[in-house]
C-alpha cells in the first residue's frame, strides 16, 4: 500500500551495547573534518572551472553537498552488515546513527554544516531569485529529513523497505 | 510546513541580533570583543541584505533553527523508559520481596516427583527399575529407540574402539579445532543417505532446529508454520523474529488459504517487497504421531513460491523404504525440501542433529548457524556410533524397517481394540499417543466438577503405574506447559522398537488393556 505518509515499524530498543559498524564511523572526528575538507575542495574545484560565476560555483557546491548528504543519510536504507537479526534493515543511515538518539553532537554538526554552507554562499554571491530558491529548496529538503518529528516517517512510499505486513 | 512556521516563531524570540543589542558588557576586553563581533554581524547583515527583507528573514530563521537545534538535549525516540523519583525508587525497593530461587512444588508436581521411576543400568528395550531395595526388569516402551540401536552390541563395540583413538570430547567448536575426520565422513554419508547435496552436523538435536531456522529466516521474513510442531521448532520460530502465520495442524486447505493471503498482502506492497518465505513443518509429529503430506506441501510450495523447512527429527530412520525419512516415504526428490533437519539421537541412538540442504545453504550455516559456530562439535564416539547405525540401516533396511512396521501395526490393532482408549497418529507411525476417550472419562467422573488437565494427567499416571506392575514401562507425554503455544492434550506416548519381539508387543498391549480397565473401573 502506498500512502502519502507512513511510519516504519519501530523495534523500540535497538541494542545500545552493540556497535553498528554501518553508522559508527559518522561519529569519528576524522569524518567531521573530511566533511569540511570536501566542501572546501568542491568550492575550489567548481571555482576553477573557466567562465563560472561565483553564483554558479556556490550553487554547484551547495547542491552537490546537499545531494551527497541526501544520498548518504536519507536515500539508502539498511546495512551491508548483519546486525541484530536485521534490526536496521528498514532504517536510513540518519536513523541508525547513535541508535536513533536525537540531538546528539554528530547530528547537530551534520545539521549545522549545510546551513552554514548556504549562509556563507548567500553572503559571498549575489543570488538572483531563481538560484536562491534552488539553493534554499535543496537545504530545506535535507533539513526536513533530519527533523526528529520525521524519525522513521516516510513520504510517498520512498524507502519504505520491507515493512511488516499489515 | 507547520514545523517550519514554529521554527520561525522560535527564531524570532531568540534572534542573536536582538540578544546582542540588549547586552551591555562592563569590562573593557569583553566590551571590545562584543563591539567587534557586533560590527561583524552588522556588516554581514548589511552585505547579505541585498534589498530583500524576506530573504534576510529566511536566513535569520535558519540561524534561529541552528541555535534551537544546538540547545536541545539529546533524547531517545521510541523507548518507553519510565523516569522514577527517588521516593518512588525507595518505595519500590521496600515493596520488593525476593521470590525463592526454586519455587515450592505444587501438589501435582510433588506427586509426579514421588512417582518418578529410577532406571538402573543402561537404556535399551529392557531396563531395570529400582524401587527401594528391590529391582525388576521391565519392557521399555518409553524411549525413542525405534531401530534398537541404543543397546546394539556392534555399535557399542565400535564406540569403545573409537574412544581409545579419539578420546571423549573434541574440546572445541567445528570452526576452530573441533572437526575430526569422522565428522566430515558422517556429513558425506548423511548427504548420500538422504539424497541431498550436502549436510552439516550439529552436536545437539534441539540446537539444530534452533540454529537452522533463525539462520535463514530473519526479521521481516515470513514463516508459515503448522500449529502442531514440537517445542524445538516453536522456539526456533520464536528466535527467528520473523512474521509468523500458523495454519491448522496438517490441514492443507488451511495452509493454502494462508499462503494465498500472504502472497496477496505482499503483492500490495510493491516490487521491493522480497522477503524470504518459508513453510515450516515436521515430518513425523512428536506431539501427535501424524505424518505431514509432503507431496501436497511440495505442490503448494511451487504454486506459491515458498521454501520448505522440514523437521525430520523423528521421521529420519523411521519412515520410507530405506528409512531415509519423509522424502523417501513419499518418494519425492529430497532437493524439493530446501532445508531438511534431522536428528541422530532418536532412531540412530547416537547424539546430535544435521541439516541437509544445497551446498551454499550448508556453507552459510558454517558461519551463521549459532549452534554450529558456538558449540563444541560432537564427540568422536557418538559420531562413529551414528555412522555405524546409518551403515547398518543402509546395508539391511528391510531387516530393521519390516519388523518396526509389523510391531507398529500389531500394537496399533491391539490398542484399537481396547475399549475406552483413543489411539492417535498415522498408521505407519511407531510413535503412538494414546488417550482415554471422552466417553470413558465421563463414565469415570466422580461427583461434580469438570475434568481439569491435572485430573486427566493423574489418571494417565495411574495407567502407567498399573502397566509397570505388569512389567511394561510407559511414559506420559510431558511438556513445558507454560511455554507451549498450544498445549497438546494429555496422552501416554508409546515408542515401538524393531528390537521388540512380537510377544513383547503383545505383552505391552495386554498390560495397557488391563491397566486401563483397572483404572477406569475404579470407584471415585
Amino acid at each position: 500500500m502506498r500512502t502519502l505518509v507512513q511510519r516504519v515499524s519501530s523495534a523500540a530498543n535497538l541494542n545500545e551495547h552493540s556497535i553498528n559498524p554501518n553508522s559508527h564511523w559518522v561519529n569519528l572526528k576524522g569524518s567531521w573534518t573530511t566533511n569540511i575538507v570536501v566542501i572546501v575542495a568542491l568550492r575550489l574545484i567548481f571555482g576553477t572551472i573557466p567562465w563560472t560565476t561565483p553564483e554558479l560555483s556556490w550553487t554547484l557546491t551547495n547542491l552537490s553537498y546537499c545531494l551527497f548528504q541526501y544520498i548518504m543519510f536519507h536515500g539508502i536504507i539498511g546495512t551491508p552488515f548483519e546486525v541484530n537479526q536485521g534490526a536496521y534493515d528498514n532504517l536510513t543511515l540518519w536513523e541508525q546513527m547513535d541508535n536513533g538518539e536525537q540531538y546528539t553532537p554528530t547530528k547537530k554538526f551534520l545539521t549545522a554544516v549545510p546551513i552554514a554552507v548556504f549562509l556563507i554562499s548567500t553572503h559571498y554571491s549575489n543570488y538572483d531569485l531563481a538560484t536562491f530558491v534552488i539553493n534554499f529548496a535543496a537545504i530545506l529538503i535535507v533539513l526536513i529529513a533530519k527533523l526528529p518529528a520525521f524519525h522513521r516517517v516516510r513520504f510517498f512510499g520512498i524507502n519504505i523497505g520491507q515493512n511488516e505486513l499489515n | 510546513m507547520d514545523s517550519v512556521a514554529s521554527v520561525a516563531n522560535l527564531a524570532a524570540g531568540t534572534s542573536p541580533v536582538a540578544a546582542m543589542a540588549g547586552e551591555e558588557a562592563s569590562h573593557g576586553l569583553v566590551r571590545t570583543a562584543w563591539d567587534f563581533s557586533f560590527r561583524v554581524v552588522l556588516r554581514y547583515i548589511k552585505s547579505s541584505y541585498k534589498d530583500d527583507p524576506f530573504r534576510t528573514f529566511l536566513e535569520a530563521c535558519l540561524i534561529g533553527f541552528i541555535i534551537w537545534y544546538m540547545a536541545k538535549r539529546k533524547y531517545n525516540i521510541g523507548t518507553n523508559e519510565i523516569v522514577l523519583t527517588e521516593k518512588e525508587i525507595d518505595e519500590l525497593v521496600d515493596e520488593w520481596k525476593p521470590e525463592p530461587l526454586v519455587a515450592p512444588l505444587t501438589e501435582f508436581e510433588r506427586e509426579t516427583l514421588e512417582r518418578a521411576v529410577l532406571v538402573d543400568g543402561p537404556n535399551g528395550t529392557k531396563v531395570r527399575l529400582v524401587s527401594g531395595s528391590s529391582s525388576k526388569s521391565v519392557l521399555n516402551f518409553a524411549s525413542y529407540n525405534f531401530l534398537g540401536f541404543v543397546d546394539s552390541e556392534e555399535v557399542g563395540k565400535r564406540a569403545v574402539e573409537t574412544l581409545r583413538k579419539y578420546g571423549v570430547g573434541t574440546c572445541g567448536p567445528p570452526g576452530f579445532y573441533g572437526t575430526l575426520d569422522v565428522h566430515i565422513n558422517l556429513e558425506k554419508q548423511l548427504a548420500a543417505f538422504v539424497g541431498h547435496s550436502a549436510a552439516i552436523l550439529y552436536s545437539q538435536a534441539f540446537a539444530t532446529t534452533l540454529s537452522v531456522i533463525p539462520c535463514f529466516s530473519k526479521r521481516n521474513d515470513i514463516i508459515v508454520a503448522d500449529e502442531g510442531v514440537n517445542f524445538a521448532v516453536q522456539q526456533a520460530i520464536f528466535l527467528a523474529r520473523s512474521k509468523v502465520y500458523w495454519y491448522k495442524h496438517n490441514d492443507m486447505a488451511d495452509l493454502e488459504r494462508v499462503l494465498g493471503d500472504v502472497n496477496k498482502q505482499l503483492s500490495r506492497r510493491g516490487k521491493n517487497a522480497l522477503p524470504r518465505k518459508f513453510i515450516v513443518t515436521e515430518g513425523l509429529f512428536q506431539n501427535t504421531g501424524d505424518i505431514a503430506p509432503l507431496d501436497e506441501l511440495v505442490a503448494l510450495k511451487h504454486r506459491y513460491k515458498f521454501r520448505i523447512i522440514l523437521d525430520e527429527s523423528f521421521s529420519f530412520g523411521v519412515l520410507g523404504k530405506r528409512g531415509a525419512g519423509l522424502t523417501d516415504h513419499f518418494n519425492i526428490d529430497p532437493h524439493e525440501v530446501d532445508l531438511l533437519i534431522g536428528a541422530l539421537c532418536y532412531a540412530m541412538g547416537a547424539s546430535g542433529g544435521f541439516c541437509c540442504a544445497d551446498k551454499d545453504l550448508v556453507e552459510h550455516q558454517r558461519l551463521s548457524g549459532a549452534g554450529y559456530c558456538f558449540s563444541a562439535s560432537m564427540p568422536g564416539i557418538l559420531t562413529v556410533a551414528a555412522a555405524d547405525a546409518i551403515q547398518a540401516l543402509e546395508a539391511n533396511p528391510s531387516g530393521y524397517l519390516t519388523s518396526l512396521r509389523e510391531n507398529t501395526t500389531l500394537l496399533r490393532t491391539l490398542l484399537e481394540r481396547i475399549p475406552g482408549l483413543q489411539v492417535d497418529g498415522s498408521e505407519e507411525s511407531p510413535l503412538i499417543h494414546i488417550r482415554l476417550t471422552p466417553e470413558a472419562m465421563v463414565r469415570m467422573r466422580r461427583s461434580g466438577g469438570a475434568w481439569t488437565k491435572n485430573d486427566i494427567d493423574r489418571v494417565l499416571i495411574e495407567v502407567t503405574e498399573e502397566a509397570q506392575k505388569d512389567g511394561v514401562l510407559l511414559t506420559r507425554a510431558t511438556y513445558v506447559d507454560e511455554h507451549e503455544r498450544i498445549l497438546p492434550n494429555s496422552s501416554i506416548r508409546i515408542s515401538v522398537s524393531c528390537a521388540h519381539t512380537r510377544k513383547e508387543v503383545e505383552k505391552c498391549a495386554h498390560a495397557i488393556k488391563s491397566a486401563v480397565s483397572r483404572v477406569t473401573s475404579k470407584r471415585r
